[in-house]
C-alpha cells in the first residue's frame, strides 16, 4: 500500500538548523507573524513536488527510499520544491513547515527537510535538533556544495535533488535514531488504518 | 433541593472562577518565555564557542587582518560577559545591553566574513568551510530563538493583560510584562553574508 500521508505526530520541536546553500541575508525577525500560508502547499506525501521538477517515476523511488529509512533507521525525511517562498526567508519557510507538519518523532525530534525553491534560487537542508549529530552544518553544507549545486548550475534540477538525497540518506543511515525492529511502523499502519 | 443544588455547583463552579483567572496560565506562559529566553542565550554561546577557532583558522591565512581579527576577539569577550537571568527578563535596558553586544558581535563577524574574500586559499579551506558553515547554521538557530522567545513573550504579556488572567496576575503572581528581544544595532539581524 502506499503511503499517502506522514504520520502526523505530535508537534515536533523542530528548530531547524542547517544552512542554505546560497546565502541569503536572515529575515528580520519583526517579519515574525509571516507564515507559510497553509493553502499554498500540502503536506501530500514523503515527496512534495509542488514546483514540478521530479519524473514520476523518480518521485516513486524517491519516496520508496525515504520510506525504508524511517522504517530502518527512524528519521522521516521529507523533500519538498515550491514554485514560491511567498516572500519568505528560506530558513524561515524551512522552519515553518517542518513544524506545521510535525516532520520527525516527537520525541527524538529526528525530521529533515531538503527544500528546494527554483524560482528564487535558493536551496536549504533543515534538520531537527535530534538529527544534528549526523546531519551537522558542515555535512549539510557539504551536500549542498558538492552534490547538489553542481547539476543546478548545469540546470538538472533532478540529479541534484536525488544525489543530495542519496547522500543524506547514506549519512543517516550510519547513525540510527532507532534500534532496528523497534520503530514507527505500527504507528504509521494504525495512522492508515485510522483514516 | 434547589440549595443543594447550588451547594454541588458551587465546588466546580469556584474551580472554574479559579482557574480561568491567570492561576495555572500566568506562571504557564511566564515559564515558557523562560525556557525560550535560555535557547536564544544558548544559541549565542553556540556562536562564542566557535569563534577562537575562527579567528585561528583565519590568522593562519590572514595575519594581516589584525585589526579585523581583534575586533572580534573583544567583541565576543564583551558578548560572553553579559547574561541575562530569566528573572530580568523584564528590564529593558538589560535586555537592550545584551542586544547590543551580540550585535556588535555579529558586525564584527560581519567584517571578517567580508574580508575572506580576498584569499582564495582561505576560501577553500575545508577547515574554513566546515566553521563558516556551522556559523551559518548556528546564526540562523539564532534567529529561530529570537523569534520563539518574542512570540513567547508576546503570549505571556497578552496573558497577564487580558481579562479575566489579568485577575491571576495582578493579585496571586504579581506578573510584570517581559521585554521582547529588538536588535539595536544596524544590520544585527542580519547573518555573516558568506557567498559560496
Amino acid at each position: 500500500m502506499k503511503v499517502n500521508r506522514l504520520p502526523l505526530l505530535q508537534s515536533v520541536v523542530f528548530t531547524s538548523l542547517l544552512v542554505a546553500g546560497c546565502n541569503e541575508a536572515t529575515t528580520p525577525f519583526e517579519n515574525n507573524s509571516a507564515k507559510v500560508n497553509d493553502a499554498t502547499i500540502q503536506l501530500t506525501g514523503r515527496v512534495v513536488d509542488q514546483a514540478d521538477l521530479l519524473d514520476i517515476q523518480v518521485e516513486k523511488i524517491l519516496t520508496e527510499k525515504l520510506a525504508r529509512l524511517e522504517r530502518e533507521a527512524g528519521p522521516q525525511f521529507v523533500i519538498v520544491t515550491t514554485d514560491s517562498l511567498n516572500g519568505l526567508d528560506i530558513v524561515e519557510y524551512s522552519v515553518d513547515l517542518g513544524r506545521r507538519w510535525a516532520i520527525g518523532h516527537s520525541e527524538r525530534d529526528d525530521g529533515v527537510i531538503l527544500l528546494v525553491a527554483p524560482n528564487e534560487r535558493k536551496v536549504r537542508i533543515a534538520v531537527g535538533y535530534g538529527l544534528e549529530g549526523s546531519l551537522s552544518d558542515p555535512f549539510c553544507a557539504k551536500v549542498i556544495r558538492e552534490d547538489i549545486l553542481p547539476a543546478f548550475e548545469d540546470g538538472k534540477m533532478e540529479e541534484g535533488i536525488v544525489s543530495g538525497a542519496d547522500s543524506l540518506i547514506a549519512k543517516m543511515r550510519t547513525s540510527p535514531t532507532i534500534k532496528l525492529n523497534d520503530n514507527e511502523l505500527p504507528l504509521t499502519l494504525k495512522e492508515k488504518q485510522a483514516s | 433541593m434547589r440549595g443543594r443544588f447550588t451547594k454541588f455547583l458551587a465546588v466546580p463552579v469556584l474551580a472554574l472562577a479559579l482557574s480561568a483567572c491567570g492561576i495555572n496560565s500566568v506562571p504557564t506562559a511566564e515559564e515558557q518565555a523562560k525556557a525560550k529566553w535560555a535557547d536564544v542565550e544558548s544559541t549565542y554561546q553556540r556562536r562564542a564557542d566557535l569563534i577562537p577557532n575562527l579567528v585561528e583558522t583565519v590568522k593562519g591565512f590572514a595575519a594581516q587582518e589584525q585589526d579585523t581579527l581583534t575586533a572580534v576577539v573583544e567583541a565576543r569577550a564583551k558578548a560572553t560577559s553579559i547574561q541575562v537571568s530569566a528573572d530580568d527578563l523584564g528590564d529593558a535596558s538589560k535586555i537592550q545591553e545584551y542586544a547590543a553586544a551580540q550585535g556588535q558581535l555579529s558586525q564584527g563577524l560581519g567584517r571578517l566574513l567580508a574580508t575572506v574574500e580576498a584569499y582564495p586559499d582561505l576560501k577553500s579551506n575545508q577547515n574554513f568551510l566546515a566553521l563558516q558553515s556551522q556559523l551559518e547554521g548556528t546564526e540562523n538557530r539564532i534567529n529561530v530563538a529570537r523569534r520563539d522567545y518574542n512570540e513567547a513573550v508576546r503570549q505571556y504579556n497578552t496573558t497577564i493583560r487580558t481579562f479575566p488572567d489579568i485577575i491571576g496576575a495582578k493579585i496571586i503572581h504579581g506578573a510584570e510584562p517581559m521585554e521582547p528581544f529588538a536588535a539595536t544595532t544596524e544590520g544585527a539581524d542580519e547573518a555573516p553574508a558568506v557567498a559560496f
